[in-house]
């Protein structure tokens, strides 16, 4: 099943067990089902349970909250990424203050497509999670194609606290691939076994040189640039890709490399890659390289958005430096 | 005139604004931590309107000056003294301290406006499961010209939902005038979202919980939502560093001559009156007492691991 289908099948199970799970979001209802098309059907099997909303996202966003507040559990969908910033508050100071400060369960998701190489241009491509991140109170949650978006969701949707759960524009299409072979080369394994696990891609039985960690979608530049490092420079990777981004054990993630290469789509500066990349190289006491977006706004053009984005040729070019620089 | 609820109300004002003038010589003092914002001259609201409340159906949210909402809902002195300290004997164990407290339905948070968008959920959701109740809404002046504010009326009046808001226009966003910062007026943008509007001068608390108990029951039983500003006066400063150097000099005038808490005072017995300050006044001061002697919250305790 392709990673669309997985949430459009986890929502639908939802709806049909849980009573007092509701859908918000623009566009969700009949005939459009979402900007991403995600709900596509839903609101004809189950009426009265989609609500459509204006585009008013800080107020909906809250809408939401009080209805959590209420003993309901909202899915809130917010159409891209990029609008996160129009309910910040709502999320940061009432979200999370009521959770934690307040001692009150909340079951509450909000989910939003991030990530860019579409060609959206600045305000239609950004992974603006990094917001949340660090926020107490938050669990940002990021499926990808190796673990199952909809199970992760319904986890998420039961956790009883809020979570920022953040979906990607260009996994919707790809298959999810959880257990066993992954192409021609790769195997999929679980490393971290865990509610939201941590999923390794690698060679079957060579042990790596290098391991790359990463979440969400630009998992897909590093699985090629696992692949290249392979055929054309002869360095076998693994991927660990996690799916907390709140998870605060990197420091114990089952690394087989010698070197560690982080990499987020978003920019690099003061971000999740970086923050990961120093607790490994401090607790687990690995040489940690963080990779990630340059320091600009994402451009339309195609040869300007690959020139700010982590590439699967930028990664491989920079691995293999750091690999150089880091040989004991 | 019903003197014996008259009495009752008085007493519930003259705590509320015991409390705050206690709280104002703690900070004067440098006995308190912290900020907090007062609501002298505002009492006759949150004891008229929430005299009213079922606490176990309906939904109270207040705003960051809400001690007067808290002591007219719960009179619960000791806790609140206790919040204010710090202490694990507060509304939440000293978490939140004097713009953030949770006690069953109610809750307040310090984002002015913040909280009625979640308001209007809480609405939304007891539409949904058919449950009983309404949900009532402080906000004040300053809070009309939020954006959140704008888009929770604009969701009230699309998805009609059992709402009472209810706005404390006491003319100051902290030192600003409001009416100088605010383009067309309240009423016609309440309107604009298809709210209706009540507009009521808080000069007598008879007449506040009357006009009240006709707004509740009609929400009660329509399920749509309505908007109530009552005219008020904040008597003391925004917060405890205002030095209220920005009084406009006839309202201020005009809200000493008719602060509806004298204007309670002066319809009563004086032998009533005596009895109620006198009791008021050991009781807060007694709260006070105990509030300072309570222990501290432990960390361990308060501040556990996410799951």
């Amino acid at each position: 099943m392709r990673y669309i289908e997985h949430l459009r099948q986890a929502i639908e199970d939802l709806l049909a067990q849980d009573p007092t799970v509701y859908l918000l979001g623009e566009d969700i209802e009949e005939p459009y089902g979402g900007a991403f098309k995600v709900t596509k059907g839903l609101s004809t099997k189950f009426p009265g349970r989609l609500l459509s909303m204006p585009m008013s996202e800080q107020g909906y966003t809250g809408l939401g909250i009080g209805m959590a507040l209420a003993g309901l559990k909202p899915i809130v969908e917010i159409m891209f990424g990029d609008f996160v910033t129009l309910v910040v508050d709502q999320v940061v100071n009432h979200l999370a203050k009521f959770y934690e400060m307040y001692d009150r369960p909340l079951h509450y998701v909000l989910r939003t497509p991030s990530g860019g190489y579409r060609g959206y241009g600045a305000t239609h491509s950004q992974s603006l999670e990094r917001l949340f991140l660090g926020i107490p109170g938050l669990r940002v949650v990021a499926p990808n194609v190796l673990s199952d978006p909809g199970a992760l969701l319904k986890t998420s949707v039961n956790l009883g606290m809020p979570v920022i759960f953040v979906e990607n524009k260009l996994d919707y299409a790809r298959p999810v691939v959880t257990q066993g072979a992954f192409g021609d080369l790769f195997v999929v394994e679980t490393a971290v076994a865990d509610r939201f696990p941590v999923q390794r891609l690698a060679l079957p039985d060579e042990p790596p040189e290098v391991s790359f960690v990463t979440y969400g979608g630009v998992l897909q530049e590093v699985i090629q640039a696992q692949e290249r490092l392979l055929y054309d420079h002869e360095v076998i990777a693994e991927t660990l890709v996690i799916s907390d981004l709140s998870h605060g054990r990197v420091e114990t993630l089952p690394l087989r490399g010698r070197a560690v290469v982080v990499v987020e789509e978003s920019w690099v500066q003061f971000g999740w890659a970086r923050d990961v990349a120093y607790r490994i190289q401090h607790h687990a006491g690995k040489p940690a390289l963080a990779l990630g977006a340059r320091d600009h706004y994402i451009p339309a053009s195609e040869p300007l958005e690959r020139f700010v984005l982590p590439t699967a040729s930028r990664i491989v070019t920079e691995t293999l430096q750091f690999l150089e620089r880091a040989t004991p | 005139m019903n003197l014996d609820l008259l009495a009752r109300f008085y007493e519930r004002m003259f705590l509320i604004r015991t409390f705050e003038q206690t709280v104002e010589a703690y900070f004067a003092r440098g006995q308190m931590r912290g900020t907090t914002h007062g609501s002298i001259g505002q009492e006759a609201i949150a004891v008229g309107v929430l005299s009213h409340v079922h606490p176990d159906e309906d939904f109270v949210t207040g705003t960051h000056r809400s001690h007067g909402h808290f002591l007219a809902l719960t009179g619960r002195v000791f806790e609140l003294a206790s919040e204010l300290m710090g202490k694990k004997t507060g509304v939440i164990h000293g978490r939140g301290g004097s713009q953030h407290l949770a006690f069953g339905n109610f809750l307040t948070n310090g984002i002015t406006g913040g909280m009625l968008p979640s308001a209007v959920g809480v609405a939304l959701a007891k539409k949904l499961k058919g449950e009983p109740g309404v949900v009532i809404s402080f906000l004040g002046d300053g809070g009309m010209n939020e954006g959140h504010t704008l888009e929770a009326l604009n969701l009230a009046g699309a998805f009609q939902t059992p709402n009472i808001f209810v706005l404390e226009n006491n003319h100051y966003a902290m030192s600003t005038v409001t009416e100088r910062v605010t383009g067309g007026t309240f009423e016609s943008r309440v309107r604009g979202f298809g709210l209706p509007y009540v507009r009521h001068r808080a000069l007598d608390v008879l007449e506040i919980h009357r006009l009240f108990g006709e707004i509740y029951q009609r929400v009660r039983e329509t399920r749509r939502p309505v908007f109530l500003e009552f005219e008020t006066y904040r008597l003391c400063g925004h917060s405890k560093s205002d030095k209220r150097e920005y009084v406009v000099p006839e309202l201020e005038a005009y809200w000493r001559e008719n602060d509806p808490l004298l204007r309670a005072r002066r319809a009563l017995p004086e032998e009533t009156v005596r009895e109620i300050e006198e009791r008021v006044r050991r009781q807060v001061a007694e709260a006070f007492r105990r509030a300072e002697e309570a222990p501290f919250p432990d960390p361990a305790e308060e501040l556990k691991p996410r799951p």
